[in-house]
C-alpha cells in the first residue's frame, strides 16, 4: 500500500506533468520583463504611477496608452521606415550572400577557405568601432539621411551570418540533384536557377527572417545617420521621442505602448521561424 | 559567386578599418603622426571605463551561465509543451534594444516599478532601491540587463550541446547508482564545457562592446560609474569632437574582442587534440 502511494509520484506521467510545471514558471521567469511591458501597455493611463501593487495588472483591457502613442507621435510613420529598411536589408543579404554560400558549399575554387573565413570573421566586428569611419565616409558623401547607407550598413553584419546559415544549409542538400541536372546537358546557371533556387525557398526564409530581424533592432547605425524626424526608423523614433520628456504618468504608459509596437514585428517573425532560426543559430554557433 | 559578397564587406569593413588606424595616430587640432592617443590609454578617463565594459562583459556572461545550465537541463526534460517554452526562453533575442530599456527603466523605477513594490511588500527592500540611479548598484543593474538581453543566445547554445549528449550516457550513470548532482557532475558538465565556453566567449564579447544598452539606459551616468568603453568611445567621438581618441578607444574594444576569441579558438583546439 505504502509503495503504490508513492509509486503514481514515479510514473512517467507525473514526471512529465511536474516538469511541463516548472518549465511553465522558468519560462515566465525568464520573459518577464518583456511581458511585463505588455502587461502594462494594456493597463491605460489612469492611475499608472500607483503605489497599490493590485492596480500593477490591468484590470480591463485599456488601449489608451496606445492611442496616445500613435497619436502624438510619428510611430506609425517610422515604423514604416523600419520595414522598408529592413526588407531592403534582407533583399540584399539573401541576393549577395546566397550565391556565395551555395560557392563556398559547393564549388572548389581558389581562395575559397579564404573567402570563407574572411566573411565568417567579419561577423566579430563590433559595430561601434565601425561606427566612427562610417559616420565620417558618409556624412562626407553627403550620404546621411540615406536609406540605401543604412540597408547597406546593416548588411555588414547579416550577411556574413546569412552566408553561414546558408552555406549549412547547401551542405544538406544531396548533390545528386545537381549531378543529375549537369549529365542532363544543364548549364551551372540553369542548375542554380531551376534545381537549387526551388530547393534553397526553406534556407532562404530562415535566412531572411535572421537578417530581417537583426535589422529591425538595429539602434547605432540609425541612430548615428539618419538625423530628420521623418526619416527615423522605429527604434530611433520612440528613443527620440521620449528623450527629455518628463516621465509623467501618460509618457511613462506611452513608452510602454510604443515598446511593444516597436517589438510586436520582429518578436512575429521570430515566433512564425523560430524553430528554423534555432536550428540556424545551432550550426551557426555549435560548428563554429 | 563570393565576390559580390566579399567586395560589398571589403569596402564597408576593411576600408573603415584602415581609416580607424589612420585616424588613431593623429592628435586633435594637428596633423602630424603622433602616439599622444596611445598615451591616453594609460589615463584615469579610459582605465575606469574599460574596467566597467570588463564588468559588464565578464559579470553578464556569468549570470548568463548560471541561469542558462540549470535552465537547459531542465528544457531537455520530457514534458509536454516542450518546444513553446522553449521558443518563448528564446524570444527576448528578437525584442529590440530600446524595448528592452524600456522594460527594464519600468520594471526598475524607483517609484512605482514592479520590483520595488513587491520587494517592500514582501520585505526584502526597506526602502525602494533606485537600481539605474543609484551609484552603489548602478552597474550591476546595467550589468542584470545585459544578461537578459544575452540569456537567449547562451541558452540555445548550451541546450544544443546538451540534446548532442547520448541518453545513454546519462542512463548508464543512473544504473551506476550516480546520484542527481554526480550526474551533473561527471556526465553532463564535461560534455557541456565546450559549449559553455564558446557561449561566454561570444556573448562577453558582444556585451562588452554594445552600445545601445547602456546608452539607453543611463547614458553613462550616475557620474560616470556606468561608462564603458563604448559609451566613452561616442561621447569621445561626437560630444569632444576628438576622432583620434575615439579611434584608439575602438581599437582597444576589438582587439580586446580578438584577444578573447583567440583564447577560445586555442582552448577548442587544446580539448580536440586531448581527445584525439
Amino acid at each position: 500500500m505504502a509503495i503504490n502511494s508513492i509509486g503514481w509520484l514515479q510514473s512517467p506521467g507525473f514526471r512529465k506533468s511536474y516538469f511541463t510545471l516548472l518549465g511553465l514558471i522558468a519560462m515566465l521567469l525568464v520573459i518577464f520583463p518583456f511581458l511585463w511591458i505588455v502587461l502594462s501597455s494594456l493597463r491605460g493611463v489612469d492611475d499608472f504611477f500607483s503605489l497599490e501593487l493590485s492596480n500593477a495588472l490591468p484590470q480591463a483591457l485599456d488601449l489608451t496608452s496606445y492611442k496616445l502613442a500613435l497619436g502624438r507621435s510619428q510611430l506609425v510613420r517610422w515604423t514604416a521606415n523600419s520595414l522598408f529598411i529592413a526588407t531592403g536589408t534582407t533583399l540584399l543579404s539573401l541576393s549577395v550572400s546566397a550565391p556565395a554560400a551555395f560557392a563556398i558549399a559547393r564549388l572548389r575554387f581558389k581562395g575559397r577557405r579564404a573567402g570563407a573565413v574572411i566573411l565568417i570573421s567579419s561577423y566579430a566586428i563590433p559595430s561601434i568601432m565601425l561606427a566612427i569611419p562610417v559616420f565620417v565616409l558618409l556624412t562626407t558623401l553627403r550620404l546621411n539621411n540615406s536609406y540605401f547607407a543604412l540597408i547597406l550598413l546593416h548588411a555588414t553584419f547579416t550577411i556574413p551570418f546569412t552566408t553561414w546559415v546558408l552555406q549549412d544549409f547547401y551542405h544538406s542538400i544531396p548533390a545528386d540533384l545537381e549531378e543529375a541536372g549537369y549529365i542532363d546537358g544543364a548549364s551551372l546557371r540553369q542548375v542554380l536557377w531551376r534545381i537549387i533556387l526551388p530547393l534553397s525557398v526553406p534556407g532562404l526564409l530562415a535566412a531572411g527572417a535572421y537578417a530581417f530581424i537583426l535589422s529591425w533592432t538595429e539602434f547605432l547605425f540609425a541612430f548615428l545617420l539618419v538625423q530628420s524626424n521623418d526619416a527615423f526608423t522605429a527604434p530611433v523614433g520612440v528613443h527620440a521621442f521620449f528623450t527629455g520628456r518628463n516621465a509623467t504618468e501618460s509618457v511613462m504608459a506611452q513608452l510602454m505602448a510604443a515598446s511593444v509596437v516597436v517589438s510586436l514585428p520582429s518578436v512575429v517573425i521570430f515566433g512564425y521561424f523560430q524553430r528554423y532560426l534555432v536550428s540556424g543559430f545551432l550550426t551557426g554557433a555549435v560548428k563554429g | 559567386m563570393v565576390v559580390p559578397a566579399i567586395l560589398l564587406l571589403l569596402m564597408l569593413l576593411v576600408a573603415p578599418f584602415g581609416y580607424i588606424i589612420f585616424a588613431s595616430f593623429l592628435e586633435k587640432g594637428s596633423q602630424e603622426f603622433s602616439l599622444a592617443n596611445y598615451a591616453w590609454l594609460g589615463s584615469p578617463l579610459f582605465l575606469p571605463s574599460f574596467r566597467n565594459s570588463v564588468i559588464v562583459g565578464v559579470g553578464s556572461v556569468l549570470i548568463e551561465i548560471i541561469v542558462a545550465v540549470p535552465l537547459a537541463i531542465l528544457l531537455n526534460q520530457k514534458m509536454y509543451f516542450r518546444g513553446l517554452w522553449r521558443a518563448l526562453i528564446t524570444l527576448p533575442w528578437a525584442v529590440p534594444t530600446i524595448a528592452v530599456a524600456g522594460a527594464f527603466l519600468w520594471l526598475c523605477n524607483p517609484h512605482y516599478g514592479v520590483l520595488n513594490q513587491v520587494g517592500l511588500a514582501i520585505g526584502l527592500l526597506k526602502e525602494p532601491l533606485g537600481f539605474f540611479g543609484d551609484p552603489d548598484i548602478a552597474l550591476l543593474s546595467v550589468v542584470f540587463a545585459h544578461a537578459w538581453k544575452g540569456l537567449p543566445l547562451v541558452f540555445i547554445i548550451v541546450f544544443a550541446s546538451l540534446q548532442s549528449l547520448p541518453e545513454e550516457q546519462i542512463e548508464a550513470a543512473k544504473i551506476d547508482g550516480a546520484p542527481g548532482f554526480s550526474q551533473f557532475q561527471y556526465v553532463i558538465l564535461p560534455h557541456l564545457k565546450t559549449s559553455i565556453a564558446l557561449a561566454a566567449v561570444l556573448s562577453g564579447a558582444y556585451n562588452f562592446s554594445l552600445f545601445d544598452l547602456t546608452f539607453l539606459l543611463t547614458g553613462g551616468g550616475p557620474a560616470g560609474l556606468t561608462m564603458g568603453l563604448p559609451m566613452l568611445e561616442y561621447n569621445q567621438m561626437f560630444r569632444s569632437l576628438n576622432i583620434g581618441r575615439a579611434a584608439v578607444i575602438g581599437m582597444t574594444i576589438f582587439f580586446s574582442c580578438i584577444v578573447a576569441l583567440s583564447a577560445l579558438f586555442i582552448l577548442i583546439a587544446r580539448d580536440r587534440a586531448k581527445k584525439a
